[in-house]
């Protein structure tokens, strides 16, 4: 049979031609999808990833809040230990030696330097004191200082009475000029405490003798680590 | 047959005139548009500056999830600078506590206080004849027990002070002291009183000799006693 198309062209209808109408709304809603899809995407795999990444670092967060936690308490403890360390080693620090100083006090005292007397210590005490012959500088200093009273009986025996004068002032001039007076870190000067003196003859050994007291101060200095370290 | 109600709406459509239906087909997909993008805009916002998310679309609002995130390992960050630090706190802790072991060796325990007697007396027994005479007459052990010389978290420091009653020769009380005073066992002369021994004329010798009588000396020695903290 032959079928025959009586319609203009224009009208035919043919099978490959589509509805651009159609095309159209078909693209529309295939682009509607994307903003579907991103919503989507944002929603089902961005939020729960956040969500878990988010615990993960508050579960880090703990763990690394306690180890910090630790070293700050670590640190907490130097400044203890650096307490403990000050209270030893000041305590350490505050001995003052004696043998070398009494031995160069009866090193002066016997040395053949004095001329025409002869000098000798009947009595000696040596204890602490708190202040210096300069009047607290112990106390001025910030308490970093210690004070010893080194306060002893002399006896001079001289040949010569009317020299008992030129004696006792040879006697304060070497003493202050000697080792013994500026190494064991004395203070002041040795007549500081000078009070006077009777010079007595002594038929018995044919000598002037003068008995006096004198009371000296020795200070040492006393470094604490904290001073060491140059705090 | 009744028509359904989904039949009825569609020959309504149909019925419309072209423009309207165009406009309505059309609308469907922007509305759909419009509503997708406006929660995906929201979802953004409650997301935050996800750094996998591109820049074009992403939200920073201050309240995201990504803020939370950021400020989160911000407070990590911190933290890992106080725990870098830990080898260098750790060395100084061990490098005070070396310091603090040799001081602590040199003061008696509190058990080896009437060690520190025995010591005292070996030493004046030790002073060479050749250099000089000691005698240790008497030792008197007063322990201050309200005088805590220093307190610390580790532990507590007291006074303990020797009387000593000694007699000898200038030479060997000035060895003695420089004994006590080198000792391994920290102790300090607190006071000495020296009162020189009597000057006697040896009747037996021409011209007649002095003869030097031994010095009486008082010492005080002063150690202090280190108590660890719990041992008391």
């Amino acid at each position: 049979m032959i079928l025959i198309n009586l319609l203009p062209p224009e009208l035919r209808k043919t099978r490959r031609q589509v509805d651009p109408v159609l095309a159209g709304w078909i693209a529309a809603m295939v682009i509607s999808l994307v903003p579907i899809g991103a919503m989507v995407w944002v929603k089902q795999v961005r939020l729960p990833n956040a969500a878990r990444v988010a615990e993960e670092r508050q579960e880090e967060l703990q763990r690394r809040t306690a180890e910090a936690e630790q070293v700050e308490q670590e640190r907490g403890q130097i400044a203890e230990f650096e307490k403990h360390r000050e209270m030893i080693i000041s305590l350490l620090a505050q001995k003052v030696f004696w043998a070398h100083t009494l031995d160069d006090f009866i090193n002066h005292l016997i040395s053949p330097n004095w001329q025409g007397f002869e000098v000798s210590c009947t009595d000696l005490q040596i204890l602490p004191t708190s202040t210096t012959s300069a009047g607290s500088r112990a106390a001025k200093a910030g308490g970093n200082q210690k004070a010893f009273s080194f306060r002893g009986r002399f006896k001079l025996l001289g040949e010569d009475k009317s020299k008992a004068g030129d004696y006792i002032n040879a006697f304060f001039s070497r003493t202050e000029a000697s080792p013994f007076w500026k190494v064991q870190g004395f203070e002041d000067k040795p007549e500081r405490t000078y009070r006077g003196d009777q010079p007595e003859w002594r038929k018995d050994i044919d000598r002037v003798a003068v008995d006096f007291t004198l009371e000296w101060v020795r200070v040492k200095n006393v470094v604490t680590a904290s001073a060491k370290a140059g705090r | 047959m009744a028509e359904s109600p989904l039949a009825k709406y569609v020959a309504q459509f149909k019925a419309l005139p072209k423009q309207q239906r165009l406009g309505i087909a059309f609308a469907i997909p922007a509305a759909i548009a419009g509503i997708a993008g406006y929660l995906t805009w929201g979802a953004l916002a409650l997301l935050g500056p996800d750094p996998d998310v591109p820049n074009l679309l992403r939200r920073d609002t201050g309240s995201g999830k990504w803020n939370e995130i950021n400020a989160t390992q911000g407070e990590i960050d911190a933290k890992m600078l106080v725990i870098a630090e830990r080898d260098k706190i750790r060395k100084q802790l061990d490098a005070l506590q070396a310091e603090i072991t040799v001081a602590e060796e040199r003061l008696p325990r509190e058990a080896e206080k009437s060690m520190m007697r025995e010591v005292i007396q070996r030493l004046a027994r030790d002073v060479p004849a050749d250099i000089g005479v000691v005698n240790l007459k008497s030792v008197r052990i007063n322990e201050d027990a309200a005088a805590s010389r220093g307190t610390s978290s580790k532990g507590e420091l007291w006074s303990m002070t020797f009387n000593l009653d000694v007699e000898g020769d200038i030479n060997g009380i000035i060895k003695f002291i420089d004994s006590v005073e080198k000792n391994p066992r920290f102790m300090i002369v607190n006071s000495i009183s020296i009162r020189s021994g009597e000057v006697r004329a040896d009747g037996s010798s021409q011209p007649p000799k002095p003869l030097f009588g031994m010095h009486s000396v008082r010492i005080d020695l002063i150690t202090y006693v280190y108590a660890k903290k719990g041992s008391k």
